[in-house]
């Protein structure tokens, strides 16, 4: 090192920095901060593993999976007949992690009572209720079987889902359908027209769309979204684009497969009053794409992010199954005449797999529109595009991003780097109202809870033997 | 970061060098006399480069670069080279009906090029006019003086790939593809390689790296897809789009590189081929 | 007036060709330059600059030329500014437009931003620090930790860290170290030369920079280790490394080695290694006996004190043989009143306060301390003196939750204040550190301190004696020089080095 210049990087204390500069050395001073929130045995967790040659290894099979995945939609069925575990059985799937009926956000309560009077397994919400929590009824995250809903996320053996396959691993993801804004049953609401509107969804229109969707043979997503995102969409809070280019395709199909006029005229309907009609195919696919890259050991990308309206969790390649929860972060938005912060319920839903598989919040800069809803400029949103930049593996060439001169879209969160930087994910979400079924009452920009990061650090130390309390 | 695909020619067994130098989104390794280039993936293939996503450069030039199993390290990096999809280029098209539609297409070319240079702000590299008309009078009238009037060119100007090497391998491009069309490239390919071996010595690393690929055939895609575009008069539509991506390449690379490709259609056109059709 | 034409020559520098066009028109657009041209130095190139009357340049294909033709001062200004522009990162981020500046956080995004960089210096708080050594580390950069309080466990993983990756790591509680000429931490202006030296104490190895400087010679490197590394359980691995590099290194002709007493069997490693060298080595073990590690021969030579090293080292840069380390100078004895019995020490340097201490034992004053030397007694209230007392200010004791007293202070001049009020006083010894990072003006509350001292034990009819040593060299921001004179104008008697002050004022004790 003697024959080399002096390049040096300055961690604390700035007037050293300066100190170096008078006597003509070149240096940088950081803007250093505690990591890992200012815990000093996840900071060291986190030396020990960062640049960790076994983790890096896993990073790069993990983040080439992500890449390689091909989503294709294959299919729509029944969630009985599609997801294994559901058959025959009285299984409501519900959004983010783990949690128990008595614990459930008032939005995912009614949800659940209103699928159970869908399913008929009670003959109303009030004896659904009592049903739920009697503990004859079994409850398990969405993710847990490959699916995904967004907000309270809520599926019932009777619903259909749209069937997405990764054509290079062939694994499947499923989500439910969307029933679009108002009164519906994402956001806890349970009366008498949104089941009406369930029953309708699950006869008529899964069956026009099933031999349509077949009759595609496989409709390529990630093209579509790439293609979604040059026309101003992030494809989770705005998928007006998305879900025009999804319905040019099915409309041809829909009609070969001949269904009677007043049925393809409901179904158009329905679909072209929607404008998130696709938000359910982009999480399916996001789902695909992020369980290729699941499982991989020592992996620290991070592979799911969702929310149960209590908590907000995150699951990580490396560490198998495993949610690390912490209480979801406010979110930063503007709400509908008449509502404010004291009317919304916590963050919730599964939608953040857009963002974890870099769309959402991550792809802002494409969405100027959505910029204006979620309460914010332009400038904000490239910027935000920009910072996820310094807490992912790489970007996904797939989807550009025409406002940075049309450069990729950061991809495969590494919780270490969040750790290390701080720098929260960002997330674009629909703000529910916290009492069951009055629906959406705004929008925002939220960020992923730094705790769930935190803890995510720790196992992956003490995967490798490398946690705080071992000696190195 | 992830490597996502490879030039033709970079080697698949195991090697050892240097990392020759590093830049905002791509590091150059030297191998074996020869370079290897890993750039991100939203530059284009070159014969010779590692494609990957999403990375910035971590390494120091001088550090040591191996590929031992199929990975490739260097300075921070690992890359998994083993299962890569591998670029390769067309053979060259066969030979056109007619010349012509390669002329025509060529003011385009032009026009397109000139709105780039000025969008830019590239300057003009003194002396490089007058010698690439040098370099056109040799090849179409003294093939005897094409050697020195490569040398006027060879590693002229500023920057890694100096313009007059640059605008060479434009050249190259056009008299290697239409070969197989034109006895007239036939022969003036041949003529204006040697003349790039013979001088390749006097330019940067980078620099005659480019000129020995070209000097044996070996060009970049953006380039391979423009000329025999332009060569073929096939995709007559396409060309605009063509040659954006070619003038994309690098700082003013691209500029000089399309430069030679007029240069080489020039020559074309005022060739014994073009007056006999 | 006439014009000259100058280049300058970077080999194996590459940078695209717009960013060197840009450049060639900056500097011929600089006042007084007629022609400038950046280019590649091939030959092709290297004739035109003969033709634009920029003169024979001899360079090769790879390397960047800058050349210049015009007034003296503005050639000299234009590749000034070529050396800055081209010292800075290539822009060009292709496919990302103009990218905002990033704020940079991490170890991983400035090494990301420069991968030039080579080492790391880290102050953060101690908790932190080892975490911060261990990123810098795995991403192949030297570490200097200045920051204590690290716990021993995980300075052990660091340096066995780095052990395994060929890298230097100095510290943690590293005050001081002088890398290829740069300053580090709280470091001195010396210049550079054959000297080199591996301090496991901070202020230890200011003392040997600055008298080094002071006696003509230079310093090729200064490293240090913190205090802990020759203890047992660390086992001098930064002062072995150090060691090692030193000898390899061709710039540097003798070895200095600076330690409070290190643990015995730890010693022994070290003197070992210093006996298989080709350099000489000194060695100062502050209060250890050299006759337990074999004493002076086959290339190692003993030293008392700090001073007394430098002057071993300085002679043995020069193929002189090291001198008799010397006794206090003569001095002006002050005519004490009955009662003012005691010697009072007031130091800053934590290894100043300890080498004073010894020195007073070797004059029969046994002292109360914060931090007593073997034999000496530790205070019961380090808030009172009592008899005798050599006080460490920059002891854990005394800076919990404020800075240093080499960076503030007004604590040092506050306690030398109350020792003076002190009737049994009879002489204040104290210490004044220069050099970067310490206090801008680090004596005017002192002057302040010392006049009323002086004019309270007037009233009170006692005559203090001030005895003061100043580390720091002429070239330091604060300028040893008129230090010194400022001190010596308030009355104070200020010796060349710490072990003449410390030998003076405990002479000086009834």
């Amino acid at each position: 090192m003697w024959s080399e210049h002096l390049d040096v990087v300055n961690v604390g204390l700035a007037g050293f920095g300066d100190n170096i500069r008078d006597a003509g050395g070149s240096v940088t001073t950081l803007d250093w901060r505690p990591p890992a929130l200012g815990d000093p045995g996840t900071a060291l967790a986190l030396a020990r593993i960062a640049g960790h040659p076994e983790i890096e290894r896993a990073n790069q099979v993990a983040f080439e999976r992500y890449l390689s995945a091909q989503p294709v939609l294959t299919d729509v069925m029944p969630a009985g007949e599609a997801i294994p575990a559901m058959a025959g059985e009285r299984l409501i799937l519900h959004s983010g992690p783990p949690i128990a009926w008595d614990r459930m956000a008032g939005p995912v309560k009614g949800a659940i009572a209103g699928a159970i009077v869908f399913e008929g397994w009670a003959p109303t919400p009030e004896k659904a209720a009592e049903l739920a929590a009697s503990g004859e009824i079994s409850f398990s995250p969405a993710h847990h079987h490959g699916a995904v809903g967004p907000m309270a996320g809520v599926i019932s053996p009777s619903m259909p889902v749209w069937v997405v396959r990764d054509a290079t691993s062939g694994r499947l993801a499923y989500s439910n359908f969307n029933e679009g804004l108002g009164k519906v049953l994402r956001f806890g609401a349970n009366g008498p027209e949104v089941l009406e509107r369930l029953r309708w969804m699950s006869t008529e229109l899964a069956q026009a769309l099933r031999p349509a969707v077949q009759r595609l043979d496989g409709l390529e997503l990630k093209p579509l979204i790439g293609q979604a995102l040059h026309m101003g969409d992030e494809v989770h809070n705005r998928n007006a684009a998305a879900t025009g280019l999804l319905l040019k395709r099915l409309l041809p199909a829909l009609i070969a497969t001949g269904p009677d006029n007043a049925v393809l005229s409901r179904a158009a309907e329905f679909i072209t009053g929607n404008d998130h009609f696709f938000l359910n195919v982009s999480m399916a696919a996001c789902k695909a794409m992020l369980d290729a890259a699941a499982g991989v050991p020592h992996s620290s990308m991070v592979t799911a992010m969702a929310r149960n309206g209590v908590n907000f969790g995150i699951r990580v390649s490396g560490t198998g199954d495993r949610w690390f929860q912490a209480p979801a972060n406010p979110v930063d938005g503007l709400f509908f005449p008449g509502y404010g912060v004291a009317d919304a319920a916590p963050d919730l839903g599964d939608s953040a797999i857009t963002e974890t598989a870099g769309l959402g919040g991550f792809a802002m800069a494409a969405s100027p529109a959505i910029v204006k809803f979620v309460g914010g400029t332009p400038a904000d949103a490239t910027a935000h595009s920009r910072r996820m930049r310094e807490i992912t593996l790489g970007v996904n060439p797939v989807f550009t991003l025409p406002a940075l001169d049309f450069g990729a879209s950061a991809a495969g969160i590494d919780v270490r780097s969040v750790v290390d930087t701080g720098i929260q994910p960002v997330i674009n979400t629909g703000i529910a109202h916290k009492e069951a079924g009055v629906g959406q009452i705004g929008a925002g920009v939220t960020t992923a809870p730094l705790p769930c990061f935190t803890q995510a650090v720790d196992a992956l130390a003490d995967g490798l033997g490398l946690a705080a309390g071992a000696a190195a | 970061m992830v490597a996502v695909s490879k030039g033709y020619l970079v080697p698949a067994a195991d090697f050892a060098g240097t990392v020759h130098s590093v830049f905002a989104t791509a590091c150059n390794l030297t191998v074996d006399g020869r370079l290897l280039t890993v750039h991100d993936a939203a530059a284009p293939h070159t014969p010779t480069s590692v494609r990957v996503v999403s990375w910035r450069p971590r390494a120091r030039a001088g550090g040591p670069a191996r590929c031992a199993g199929g990975i490739l390290t260097f300075g921070e990096h690992a890359l998994d080279l083993r299962a890569l999809p591998v670029w390769t280029p067309p053979p060259p098209p066969p030979p056109a009906a007619t010349v012509p539609p390669a002329i025509t297409a060529a003011r385009e070319v032009a026009r397109i090029r000139e709105r780039h240079v000025e969008a830019r702000g590239i300057p003009a590299v003194p002396g490089l006019a007058a010698r690439a008309e040098s370099l056109l009078e040799a090849l179409t009238g003294r093939p005897r003086d094409v050697p020195r009037a490569v040398a006027g060119l060879v590693g002229l100007g500023p920057g890694l790939t100096p313009s007059g090497d640059d605008l060479l391998v434009g050249a190259l491009a056009v008299l290697s593809r239409a070969a197989p069309g034109s006895a007239f490239a036939g022969s003036a390919f041949p003529a204006l390689a040697y003349g790039v071996r013979r001088h390749a010595h006097r330019t940067t690393d980078v620099g005659a790296h480019y000129l020995r690929l070209a000097a044996a055939g070996h060009f970049g895609e953006p380039l391979v897809n423009l000329v025999d575009a332009l060569v073929t008069g096939a995709a007559r539509a396409a060309v605009p789009a063509l040659t954006q991506a070619a003038l994309r390449v690098g700082a003013s690379s691209g500029a000089d590189g399309v430069a030679g490709v007029l240069l080489g259609l020039r020559a074309l056109g005022s060739s014994p081929d073009r007056k006999a059709a | 007036m006439s014009s000259i034409r100058e280049h300058r020559i970077y080999p194996n520098r590459y940078q695209d060709s717009v960013a060197l066009m840009a450049l060639s028109a900056a500097l011929a657009e600089l006042p007084g330059v007629e022609t400038a041209s950046v280019v590649m130095g091939t030959g092709a190139n290297l004739d035109n600059l003969r033709e634009a009357g920029l003169g024979e340049v001899d360079a090769g294909p790879g390397d960047l030329v800058v050349a210049v033709l015009g007034e003296e001062e503005a050639v000299a200004r234009a590749l000034e500014l070529a050396d800055e522009r081209l010292a800075e990162q290539p822009s060009g981020d292709a496919g990302d437009g103009a990218v905002a500046r990033r704020t940079l956080r991490t170890l991983r995004q400035a090494v990301e931003e420069n991968p030039a960089h080579n080492l790391a210096l880290i102050s953060v708080p101690g908790p932190y620090a080892a975490a911060e050594a261990l990123k810098a580390l795995r991403l192949g950069l030297n570490v200097m930790v200045f920051s204590d309080n690290v716990p021993l466990d995980q300075e052990i993983e660091i340096k066995r860290f780095a052990e395994e990756r060929d890298l230097l790591v100095m510290g943690p509680d590293c005050g001081t170290a002088i890398v290829n000429g740069l300053p580090l931490g709280f470091a001195n202006v010396v210049r550079r030369g054959r000297i080199g030296v591996v301090g496991a104490s901070g202020t230890g190895t200011q003392e040997i920079t600055t008298r080094v400087h002071q006696l003509g010679e230079g310093i090729s490197q200064a490293l240090g280790t913190g205090g802990h590394d020759l203890s047992a359980e660390v086992g001098a691995i930064s002062m072995l490394r150090g060691l090692r590099a030193l000898a390899a290194d061709e710039e540097t002709d003798v070895i200095v080695l600076v330690s409070k007493p290190p643990a015995e069997t730890v010693a022994k490693t070290v003197v070992e290694e210093a006996r298989t060298l080709d350099v000489p080595v000194v060695i100062c073990f502050l209060g250890a006996d050299p006759a337990a590690f074999g004493g002076d021969g086959q290339g190692v030579h003993f030293a008392r004190t700090l001073a007394g090293s430098a002057d071993a080292a300085v002679a043995l840069a020069r193929g002189e043989t090291p001198p008799a380390e010397s006794a206090a100078p003569p001095y002006d004895q002050v005519r004490f009143a009955p009662g003012q019995r005691y010697l009072r020490g007031v130091f800053t340097g934590g290894t100043f306060c300890y080498e004073a201490q010894l020195l007073a034992q070797d004059a029969g004053i046994q002292a109360a301390s914060n931090t007593p030397v073997a034999g000496n007694l530790a205070l019961a209230d380090v808030r009172a003196s009592t008899g005798h007392t050599i006080l460490d200010l920059g002891d854990d004791a005394f800076t919990q939750g404020r800075p240093h007293p080499m960076i503030d202070p007004l604590p040092r001049d506050e306690r030398l204040l109350a020792e003076a009020a002190d009737p049994a006083t009879a002489v204040v010894l104290f210490d004044v550190v220069l050099g970067y990072g310490s206090a801008d003006d680090p004596i005017s509350g002192l002057l302040k301190a010392i006049g009323e001292a002086n004019a309270r034990a007037g009233r009170e009819g006692r005559a203090l004696a001030f005895v003061a040593h100043v580390c720091g060299t002429d070239d330091d921001p604060q300028d040893r020089s008129a230090v010194v004179a400022r001190l010596r104008e308030a009355g104070v008697l200020v010796a060349e080095n710490n072990a003449q002050a410390a030998a003076i004022a405990a002479g000086m004790t009834p």
